[in-house]
């Protein structure tokens, strides 16, 4: 071995992954060459000095604004999707077996008998029901709008919190949610708001607005939020939308890897 | 040993169990925390990049395909997030010697006082390297990635990692000779 081969293994030896054949064969070159032996030797030492800085320990906030925001995710996710029981469940018990209907079937029975029991109760009281629901939701809408408008970011959020039972009923509460999807300084009320319309049933106008609003958005998480909401409302564009923001490439890099990585399947 | 793997763990969280990602975060969030620490030299902005990395890996879960590493996936979003950090901070890009965390030193014995000078003296001079010497360094050094990991990580050949990590130590060895000249005068 000579003293180029030497400098090509430095970083193997140092981490201990040179082969023992090899190991043997620099040894030998180094008990000739006083340079090289020198070099190793530096660096060796600093190696192992820099095992001398001792890890820290994070502070407890850490650890509590990580649960804090785990439990909002946990429980926009409950809202969203399948509950985690329900996929311990499926693990649980594996593939179904039989035909799809032979589950179906009796669960869609006792479902209409509920609906039907339900109905004959609540019959006669309907127009009290409509309008308990009107005052319900032009109280809520006042006060969606309200702490919308709050300097609070925690407010904010309430508001889309509120704003989430009602939107799918009112558009105000709507028009609201996209100003704060596009406009707020917070990038928690933001995607919190992009996930409240999600629940709302997709409207042109609302995907054309978060759509417009991907090339102000900085956040990445932003970006991928809206992205999601876009292939979710309008599934027969998603190929266009995946084109047009890989050509543009102007979104942040881990969102056009995303896409890069989902375009196949697309 | 844990008897659930990370990857195991990941893949529930993709699946749908967010929850578990409070496991994930039991078992690597002291880990990151240090990486981020000796990358950015502030223990606050530290403390947050650790909180963004786990919330990206809620937010892009879908990404992880479940076939390479839990911890080589872990770490590129923590790398981004630090690339991001150091772009949003072109006017400072050589982090302050003085943020650099001091070595807890509890005991008055001579021998260990002068270890942790050591110590202190070694970190300054790592925080004084470029943000991708430095990161090299700390995967290596301190996280033990394999060479074939950073070269994926980083985007380029095992060869030339080693090469870098032979420059990366060059350079450490001439910032920590002339701190520790200027310490002894």
């Amino acid at each position: 071995m000579n003293c180029e081969g030497v400098h090509q293994r430095v970083a193997d030896y140092l981490t201990g992954d040179l082969p023992a054949g090899e190991a043997l064969e620099l040894r030998s070159h180094l008990e000739i060459c006083e340079p090289c032996r020198s070099e190793l030797g530096d660096l060796s030492d600093l190696w192992l000095r820099l095992g001398l800085v001792p890890d820290e320990e994070p502070t407890e906030g850490l650890r509590e604004r990580f649960y804090a925001a785990l439990a909002e995710a946990e429980a926009t996710e409950r809202r969203g999707t399948r509950p985690a029981w329900w996929l311990r469940l499926g693990r649980l018990l594996g593939p179904v077996q039989g035909p799809r209907w032979a589950v179906a079937v009796p669960s869609l029975a006792l479902g209409l008998a509920l609906g039907v029991a339900v109905s004959l109760y609540w019959v006669g009281r309907g127009s009290e029901v409509a309008e308990m629901r009107q005052e319900v939701d032009s109280l809520s809408r006042l006060v969606t709008l309200s702490l919308l408008q709050q300097d609070s970011a925690s407010e904010r959020l309430k508001g889309v919190s509120f704003g989430r039972q009602t939107a799918p009923r009112d558009e105000r509460v709507v028009d609201a949610l996209i100003a704060a999807a596009t406009r707020d300084p917070s990038i928690n009320v933001r995607l919190a708001a992009i996930d409240a319309l999600a629940g709302v049933r997709p409207t042109p106008g609302v995907g054309a607005q978060l759509e417009a609003s991907l090339g102000d958005q900085s956040s990445p998480l932003v970006q991928l939020a809206v992205v999601e909401y876009l292939f979710r409302s309008q599934p027969t564009r998603q190929r266009e939308i995946t084109r047009r923001l890989l050509d543009e490439g102007s979104l942040d890099e881990a969102v056009l890897e995303y896409l890069a990585s989902e375009a196949p399947q697309i | 040993m844990p008897t659930v793997t990370d990857q195991e763990l990941m893949s529930r969280v993709r699946d749908g169990e967010v929850s578990q990602l409070g496991e994930l975060f039991e078992r690597h969030h002291r880990r990151l925390y240090n990486f981020l620490l000796r990358m950015v030299g502030n223990r606050q902005v530290a403390e947050d990049l650790v909180q963004e990395t786990f919330m990206r890996m809620l937010r892009y879960r879908q990404t992880f395909r479940g076939e390479g590493e839990f911890t080589a996936w872990m770490f590129s979003m923590a790398r981004n997030l630090g690339a991001t950090y150091f772009r949003q901070n072109l006017r400072a890009p050589q982090v302050s010697v003085e943020d650099a965390p001091e070595p807890a030193t509890e005991s008055t014995q001579a021998d260990e006082l002068e270890q942790a000078d050591e110590a202190h003296l070694v970190q300054r001079a790592l925080m004084q390297l470029p943000p991708d010497k430095r990161e090299l360094l700390l995967l290596s050094r301190y996280e033990m990635l394999k060479h074939r990991q950073i070269a994926d990580l980083l985007g380029c050949s095992v060869g030339a990692v080693k090469v870098r990590i032979h420059r990366a130590m060059r350079q450490l060895r001439e910032t920590y000779n002339e701190m520790a000249s200027e310490a002894s005068t």
